[in-house]
């Protein structure tokens, strides 16, 4: 393998840090310029998802081989990709690789020189409390490193620190039950924890549930809460100051409680700053939840992300812009105080949930070079921002079917909705129809890849309408109560090409679900474009061989040319592919693994000789039955490791 | 059953010929899986599950196959993933043209029976 180079702005990032203080997970920061190891989420702090190592390359792709697979032994969604790490990280022999699995969340250290388990941690979760509260699939998207430690964040809401090296709890923190929250009141967890310097970041899912979401930091030495900044709420709930900007304009005092009205009279879609006529208090069941991918830039000491859909799904019953629901947020990494926002979707009508990762690049923005922040929203635009100052640079559509709004003001930064669209213009129990995207969004949370070799961005798209109908209260909407469903819309979804018949990223069938694009982020243009039959649900992961991974719903794992599109190769992995592409070396060879596993199984589960135990058994994860599944390969998620042969 | 055996075999013997583009991963996954459905790994019920693969693979194409199978396993994905299958009409499409397949096999092809084995009985010699 030839010797690898590291970037330049990664030697720049490093200095810096060092030159500030002494941070606990510089130690991630060099791991991460090391392409044999992946030690963050995202790859890297830019959450690039982009490898250096370049042993399969374009010429040589198309003869990947399986090296090897693992069986979680559970079923259901498998989202998120593994973590690999050296011995000077986890006190262990050799390289060690870690995965987790759906619910109940185990989490495994794989020994990559003797493919053994190494240790395995079993966390006891209360699944009766617990499942039926997470709206959409059991999934967990990973684990997060620093410190020698491990890091799950449980669906039940509990985080947990486990030591690399033989998997013994550290400590554990309430991040939910701790202020009343917690699955009891429909408040649950599907991110990865993200460890920053000394802190171990962390999110909230249950918009559906009325939850009113955070953003939380917790001390990496001993889980002790650092901060938490919610997404709507007073000032002190959501950690604005004085120096909070928007679109370079200060938000002044009470930005968020100004803009969730009393009025039924409010004029809906929100195509420009309003005001209320009175006050409600609907922001405390205001949702906004927190379950994405989060980059740092040390040397602005920021963190970004982005947060969901305002609650309920009926969009009249809360009138206002519904700040800060659907939004980008820069918070410091020490104190969680927002440097700047932006409100993608004012006073959101279909769910188009901000809460999609957040990719940080030095890129050519009309043709100047810029530290941007790129993000491709559930809406339909992909937008480049100054990820320093928070100014909106670019925003156009990723999928020239989107057409609830005609394009975003770039000056006030509102989209401009079309009257027709608008689900709260047209009102409650009225099907609004052939809006697109549809609720799950152009794209959701699987995330996109940059390369810094084509400059271009790869992203996994959905290529869906819906119709859309409010469900009233006198309609039996349901009122907020704690731990009860809050959702109150009924949807249903088909084929782009049905809507827009024209456009050129459909089928000849016109009935695709789905497209996988390269993206250049400094002009807002598709530059390439592979239709797929259903949705694009993998991680993406761009190599410095020029081979770009993703992976089908229809269980193909493939490899295209970064530079044409063009397919290299596929191979059909045992389930439908949610998880994130991840890649990593070891003794001199490059592998890229995925997680394949969609849940939902149809008939039998696979016979495979030897093995005895019943899925049933599985699920509930005697340990007796443990040892055997794990011996074996099965119908579950399963952990597919890719090589050259 | 010689007559079944016969009428299996013929049916084996012309699944070689059938023309299709169906992968070898999937007739082993076909195999196992209908196997599994029959109650184990044994020779009759691999006779079955070769027949119903080559009735299958007759009524329709791989990628037809494929695609009703995707929307199969994915029809009860909970949460907005779910969305790209509930309220696909082309996937239920092959869906129901693979049901239609399925059942068409099953009903042509005969489940081969075997002689089940019971305990034997012990006889109890008395020892002195």
């Amino acid at each position: 393998m030839s010797k690898l180079s590291i970037k330049n702005c990664l030697i720049a990032l490093l200095a810096l840090g060092l030159s500030t203080s002494v941070l606990a997970n510089d130690e991630v920061r060099k791991l991460n310029e090391n392409p044999n190891y992946w030690a963050f989420p995202g790859g890297d702090y830019n959450n690039w998802r982009y490898t250096e190592l370049n042993q399969i390359n374009t010429k040589n792709a198309s003869k990947i081989v399986t090296a090897w697979t693992f069986s979680t032994g559970r079923l259901q969604g498998h989202e998120g990709g593994p973590l690999v790490l050296p011995s000077s990280a986890t006190g262990l022999s050799g390289d060690t690789l870690y995965i987790h699995s759906s619910f109940p969340n185990d989490v495994f250290a794989i020994s990559l020189d003797t493919l053994e388990i190494v240790w395995y941690f079993e966390p006891q979760q209360d699944e009766a409390e617990t499942v039926p509260v997470m709206c959409c699939d059991i999934v967990n998207r990973g684990l997060g490193y620093s410190m020698g430690q491990i890091y799950l964040q449980q669906a039940d809401t509990t985080l947990v620190a486990l030591s690399a090296k033989d998997g013994s709890v550290k400590w554990k923190a309430e991040n939910g039950r701790d202020i009343g929250y917690g699955p009891a009141a429909g408040d649950t967890n599907t991110n990865a924890p993200h460890p920053m310097k000394d802190k171990v970041i962390t999110g909230c899912s249950g918009a559906e549930f009325g939850v009113r979401c955070w953003l939380a930091a917790f001390n990496a030495k001993d889980g002790s809460l650092a901060w938490r900044a919610f997404s709507m709420g007073p000032d002190e709930d959501i950690l604005f100051d004085a120096n909070t900007t928007s679109l370079g304009k200060k938000v002044g005092k009470d930005s968020s409680l100004k803009t969730w009205c009393t009025n039924a009279d409010w004029k809906a879609p929100a195509r420009g700053p309003s005001k209320c006529k009175g006050l409600s208090d609907a922001w405390k069941s205001g949702g906004g939840s927190t379950w994405g991918w989060w980059p740092a830039d040390f040397e602005e000491n920021l963190v970004y992300y982005g947060s969901g859909n305002p609650s309920t799904w009926n969009p009249v019953v809360r009138p206002g812009d519904n700040k800060w629901s659907m939004t980008m947020f820069a918070r410091d990494i020490d104190t969680g105080v927002a440097r700047w926002v932006y409100q993608m979707t004012p006073h959101d009508e279909w769910d188009y949930d901000g809460i999609n990762e957040m990719i940080l690049a030095d890129i050519k923005v009309k043709g100047k070079m810029t530290p941007a922040l790129v993000h491709f929203d559930r809406n339909g635009y992909g937008y480049t921002m100054n990820r320093k100052t928070g100014a909106l640079l670019v925003a156009e559509k990723y999928d020239p079917a989107v057409n609830w709004s005609t394009h975003v003001d770039m000056k006030t930064g509102y989209p401009q909705t079309l009257d027709k669209y608008s689900t709260h213009h047209n009102g409650e129990d009225v099907v609004s129809k052939d809006v697109c995207p549809a609720a799950l969004g152009t794209k959701d949370q699987q995330p996109a890849a940059f390369s810094p070799r084509t400059n271009l961005f790869y992203v996994p798209t959905n290529h869906v309408c819906m119709t859309y109908e409010p469900v009233s209260y006198a309609a039996g909407g349901n009122q907020y109560t704690a731990g009860q469903a809050y959702v109150n819309a009924n949807l249903t979804m088909y084929p782009a090409g049905a809507v827009c018949p024209d456009c050129p990223n459909n089928n000849s069938a016109k009935d695709n679900m789905g497209n996988f694009i390269a993206w250049d982020a400094g002009t807002g243009k598709i530059v390439w474009n592979i239709v797929e039959q259903w949705s694009v649900w993998s991680g993406v992961l761009a190599t410095a061989g020029d081979v770009v991974f993703y992976g089908t719903l229809d269980a193909y794992a493939k490899a295209v040319d970064a530079k044409s599109g063009k397919l290299l190769w596929k191979f059909k992995v045992p389930s439908g592919i949610i998880g994130n592409f991840n890649s990593w070396a070891h003794k001199g060879k490059q592998y890229v693994g995925i997680l394949s596993g969609i849940g939902g199984w149809a008939g039998a589960v696979v016979a495979i000789p030897g093995l005895a135990a019943a899925p049933g058994e599985a699920a509930l994860g005697a340990v007796g039955g443990y040892r055997k599944l794990l011996n074996s390969s099965r119908n579950s998620g399963v952990l597919m490791v890719f090589s050259l042969p | 059953m010689r007559e079944i055996f016969v009428a299996i075999m013929l049916l084996l013997g012309s699944g070689s010929v059938i023309a299709n583009e169906y992968p070898t991963n999937e007739t082993v996954h076909f195999a196992l899986r209908c196997m599994d459905e029959l109650g184990g790994q044994t020779e009759e019920n691999l006779y079955t599950c070769a027949c119903r693969y080559d009735a299958i693979r007759e009524a329709m194409t791989y990628s037809d196959y494929e695609e009703g199978y995707t929307f199969e396993r994915n029809k009860k994905m909970p949460g907005e993933k779910g969305a790209a299958f509930r309220d696909n009409e082309r996937g239920k499409r092959f869906y129901e043209v693979l049901l239609k397949a399925r059942e068409a096999a099953n009903a042509s092809c005969i489940v081969v029976k075997h002689v089940k084995m019971v305990k034997p009985t012990v006889v109890e010699h008395q020892r002195k």
